[in-house]
């Protein structure tokens, strides 16, 4: 059994996607508490896998008894058992988040919820949780898998199930937003498979661990090098890396709420945990030259979209779109983690991919109660919103201390090592720009936690919303409100493993 | 640090407080009288849990206890020290009677008022109790942001207006002390603490790095210490706030920041190297600046809060200038006038809380005859005006003797010229309020009439003052009395002066 847990994990989900929509056609109320089991389930398995990953550095299993480099392998190192915990848990908080916001009830005055009531049919509901189940299987192969077509085609079926996630209300504007996205992340998928198809033509081989050696003793160090800059861009636009952002803001505020916190949670990040993967598994022998230059070229993309991200944001006047743009700045932080090519940075990098995961989909998911509730969308509306909806605000305000990065929160900590690790690499420039960017972030995001809870509601709004969400929307956005203190709080219990995982990926492990 | 006492009471004395946020969570909404009397049992409680360290601190022994690690090397660590202890039992006493005072003065919305109260003490006492530049600042940021509420806390446009203008100046030196922090932790070897002298030295890094560190530390804090040019947001925030929230930002959240620079000057890199580095030019002549164009501009307000703000605003930088000297007379009166000025400036404000409510008067000018409607009160104003000029038998008396005697001592009488500059000048413009108060006639016959109804107001808010005004002359006399702040400021200085 224990040998299993990680193909049992990414399997599990897998096959509940399938099995979801047959017995919806009997059972209509059974979907969401299948999809609520079967996250359960693989969250218990991905926690279950972090003592023997730490105990043995990476746990390596081998599909179907082949050995690789035939066969497939899942090599689940600690960034993948991290990741895997981290996906598990917040597509479990989406799915409970998701029952009453797909499915609103009328509340105990009579009054329904304002948004969604009518887009979201009764028949997309279980195709909703399904795209759940199998986006979160999508993303658990995607961190685990030590083969790179494997990952190519997890990935592909991630970007799938989100277009189709973006587009479910069936409106003009989500639709819209998603084809945006898809003429985007198409072409970069080609790139990344014609990538994997060069690089198999040089070397023969599909195992990142084989690849490893092959391609550093390889005698076609060109095609090599061309094979490493288009993987990253095919990552790049999926990480939103500035200038191939364009596709998120629309995308992600025009999306269904909890698909808006899967999408800026999760789903971007796997793009630069795609990165981070190819770079020191595949090709690490390469560096630090003659490919650093590629480090380089990402870490001033992201000072850029640090500061070009946190100025949109506090030009937006919609939340949705105003989290959205927060999500670029933050995935700038990440991309700099990984550029400054760094140990410290890099673990900086990585705790933000959690905090920020957290912290964004509480966010998101904020929004959504509050849109769902009162309709409102617009930042100015949010005056007042304290006194109808004082928890939701509350988790809103709780999930904003750690976007800042005031102390104790998780952001505290990413922030922390970035700029640690910045001072390190002899960048004190981008450790200040870092900071820089907090300031901002302090404007965007205290902005709305001042109207909500010290301005009085203007004129006659939030006089018809009935109050606050229903306590499994509230409780979902409070769970990882907390949790965003808490792992701020702990983080001396993750970090130590993931210093000393990152080191040895950095050496080329 | 290796003969620290473990014990729980620092812990305690931070976590105190919220038993008033349990109260206002618990006790249902139409029992005000039973919330009350929680919030004053929270920061009673607190301020007794401090007071039982006092002994063993003025025995020279030192408590704490490490609670978390929190990045790798660094934990969250409480530690009290001498000079932690004394800021702690200033804070702590003052937190007690502007939460009494508040009783009496605060009217509306009074859960988020009392909640944030009680968090802002809790986290100010973390600050105090701080054994490293981490735990300092998480508990300094916190107390940032919890001080907003109470700032805004009247609702009306212009205090919006003044919490904003606090936050716009606070979020970037919250940034800014992080980047200090970040450097002082990175050429520091990870070294953070703030209790014993630190890892900061030329031997580590070179003194172009030391400088801009220290720099860095002094323009974060000095948002807070209300340096020149970076005391924009404090004669704004003052008048905003409600009386005893302003009492508490004079007396104690200034103090924070200017806590901060005597703790990196004192523990981070020590007298010497503070003078060997030339570190002490930059605070002496920023802090003389401070206390000069502090005082000239208190002259010319007319309305009282704005008036006593900038009179904090040059007062907190006495404590700097103090320090800067590097004298041990200089750094005693430094020292000691953090708690002298907590007792006058929150008396003084709890005075102007008490004109507003019985006269509704803000401004000095209509000021006209308030002596004799609210003689008790005016009385107090009195005595801590007096001893804000540095009036003999007084505390302000004592810390500016002993500031002057400690420029003496380094032979530096330029800053003596300083003070003497200052205490004209706020001879200038503290003795026409009292003037205004006793011997103006009121500009109206109504109000003339109204001079008749001599009433003081409730016990929550007369009592708070009197203690104040009584601690100003008792602390002034028998200065050596053991808790008073001689006692302590003595064993801070006798370990930098062996």
């Amino acid at each position: 059994m224990s040998q299993h847990l990680a193909i049992y994990a990414i399997v599990t989900p897998l096959l509940a996607a399938v099995l979801v929509p047959i017995v919806s056609i009997w059972r209509k109320n059974w979907a969401m508490p299948m999809t609520g089991l079967v996250l359960t389930v693989s969250l218990v398995f991905s926690t279950l896998l972090v003592p023997q990953v730490r105990a043995s550095g990476y746990l390596s299993y081998h599909l179907g008894s082949w050995e690789p480099p035939f066969g497939i392998e899942l090599r689940v190192d600690f960034l993948g058992v991290f990741m895997m915990v981290l996906i598990s848990a917040i597509c479990l908080i989406v799915a409970v988040y998701s029952r009453k916001y797909i499915a609103p009830d009328t509340a105990k005055d009579g009054k329904t919820f304002f948004f969604y009531a009518e887009e979201m049919q009764e028949e997309k509901r279980p195709v909703y949780y399904s795209l759940l189940l199998l986006i979160c299987a999508a993303m658990l192969g995607f961190v685990a898998t030590g083969d790179i077509f494997n990952m190519f085609v997890f990935f592909e079926l991630m970007a799938i199930c989100s277009y189709a996630l973006v587009a479910i209300p069936g409106t003009r504007l989500p639709i819209r937003a998603a084809i945006k996205y898809m003429l985007m992340a198409v072409p970069a998928a080609m790139l990344a498979l014609l990538a994997i198809s060069l690089l198999y033509s040089v070397t023969g081989s599909l195992n990142m661990a084989d690849l490893a050696g092959l391609a550093g003793s390889s005698d076609y160090s060109r095609v090599i090098t061309i094979s490493y800059v288009l993987l990253i861009v095919g990552f790049a636009v999926k990480a939103a890396v500035f200038p191939l952002h364009i596709w998120l803001p629309d995308a992600h505020s025009k999306a269904p709420s909890p698909v808006s916190a899967l999408l800026s949670g999760l789903i971007v990040k796997m793009g630069i945990v795609g990165i981070i993967r190819v770079t020191y598994s595949v090709y690490g022998s390469h560096f630090p030259s003659p490919l650093s230059w590629v480090t380089s070229v990402l870490m001033w993309a992201a000072a850029v979209a640090i500061i070009y991200g946190a100025i949109m944001a506090i030009r937006q006047n919609d939340l949705k779109l105003m989290i959205a743009y927060s999500t670029i700045m933050n995935l700038g932080y990440i991309t700099l983690g990984f550029g400054l090519a760094d140990v410290t940075a890099l673990v900086g990098g990585v705790y933000q991919i959690m905090g920020h995961g957290v912290a964004k989909a509480c966010l998101f998911l904020c929004a959504g109660s509050i849109i769902s509730r009162s309709g409102y969308q617009k930042i100015e509306d949010l005056k007042g919103a304290y006194r109808k909806m004082p928890l939701t605000c509350i988790a809103f305000a709780l999930a904003s201390l750690s976007v800042v990065g005031i102390p104790p929160t998780a952001g505290f900590i990413g922030k922390w090592y970035l700029v640690t690790g910045s001072l390190n690499s002899g960048y004190p420039f981008l450790g200040a720009l870092v900071l820089a960017g907090s300031i901002m972030a302090a404007v965007y995001c205290f902005r709305v936690v001042y109207y909500m809870f010290f301005l009085p509601p203007s004129g006659e709004s939030w006089q018809n919303v009935s109050g606050e969400a229903p306590p499994s929307m509230a409780g979902a956005t409070l769970v990882l409100a907390i949790a965003s203190m808490a792992l701020g709080i702990a983080s001396s219990w993750i970090l130590p493993p993931l210093r000393d995982a990152m080191g040895v990926l950095l050496a080329g492990g | 640090m290796s003969n620290e006492i473990h014990s729980l009471q620092p812990l305690i004395a931070i976590l105190l407080p919220t038993i008033s946020l349990v109260g206002l969570l618990v006790i249902p909404r139409h029992r005000q009288g039973l919330k009350r009397i929680v919030h004053v049992a929270g920061s009673l409680a607190t301020f007794i849990i401090v007071l039982s360290l006092l002994p063993g601190i003025l025995d020279g022994k030192v408590y704490g206890m490490e609670l978390i690690p929190v990045v790798e090397s660094l934990s969250i660590h409480l530690t009290v020290d001498a000079l932690g202890y004394y800021y702690g039992l200033a804070l702590a006493f003052l937190g007690l009677l502007a939460t009494i005072y508040s009783l009496g003065y605060i009217k509306h919305n009074d859960d988020r008022y009392f909640g944030f109260l009680a968090l802002c003490n809790s986290f100010l006492i973390g600050c105090a109790f701080s054994h490293n530049m981490f735990t300092y600042f998480i508990f300094y940021e916190l107390m940032t942001l919890a001080a907003f509420p109470l700032i805004i806390h009247e609702g009306t446009d212009a205090a919006r207006a003044a919490g904003i203008k606090y936050l716009k100046y606070a979020i970037p030196a919250g940034a800014v002390i992080l980047f200090a922090i970040l450097m002082h932790y990175f050429w520091g070897g990870g070294d953070l603490s703030i209790v014993s002298l630190g890892a900061l030295s030329p031997d580590a890094t070179s003194k172009t790095v030391l400088t801009v560190i220290f720099l860095t530390y002094f323009a974060g804090f000095g948002v807070k210490a209300a340096i020149v040019p970076l005391e924009g947001w404090v004669p704004d925030a003052h008048p905003a706030a409600p009386a005893p929230a302003s009492a508490l930002l004079s007396g104690v959240i200034l103090k924070a920041g200017a806590f901060g620079i005597t703790r990196v000057i004192l523990n981070v890199y020590g007298l010497d190297q503070f003078h060997a580095l030339n570190l002490w030019i930059y605070v002496a002549v920023f802090a003389s600046i401070t206390i000069v164009l502090g005082s000239v501009r208190a002259l010319a307000q007319d309305n009282l809060k704005r008036r006593l703000a900038y009179s904090s605003v040059g007062q907190v930088s006495y404590m700097l200038l103090g320090i800067a000297l590097a004298s041990y007379h200089g750094l005693l009166g430094g020292i000691m006038h953090l708690a002298h000025h907590a007792l006058m400036k929150g008396c003084l404000f709890m005075c102007s809380g008490i004109i507003l409510r019985k006269t509704g008067k803000t401004n000095i000018s209509e000021m006209g005859g308030i002596g004799s409607r609210i003689p008790i009160t005016m009385i107090c104003f009195s005595i801590c005006s007096l001893a804000m000029m540095g009036t003999p038998l007084t505390v302000g008396f004592i810390s500016k003797w002993l500031l002057g005697s400690g420029a003496l001592q380094v032979d530096r009488p330029v800053f003596i010229a300083v003070l003497l500059l200052s205490a004209l000048l706020s001879a200038a413009y503290y003795l026409p309020i009292i003037y205004t108060a006793f011997f103006k006639k009121p500009e109206t016959d109504v109000e003339q009439a109204d001079l008749n109804l001599r009433s003081e107001v409730s016990h929550a808010m007369l009592w708070p003052t009197l203690i104040l005004a009584a601690l100003v002359i008792l602390a002034g006399i028998w200065v050596t009395l053991p808790g008073f702040p001689l006692s302590l400021a003595s064993i801070v200085a006798g370990r930098v002066f062996p």
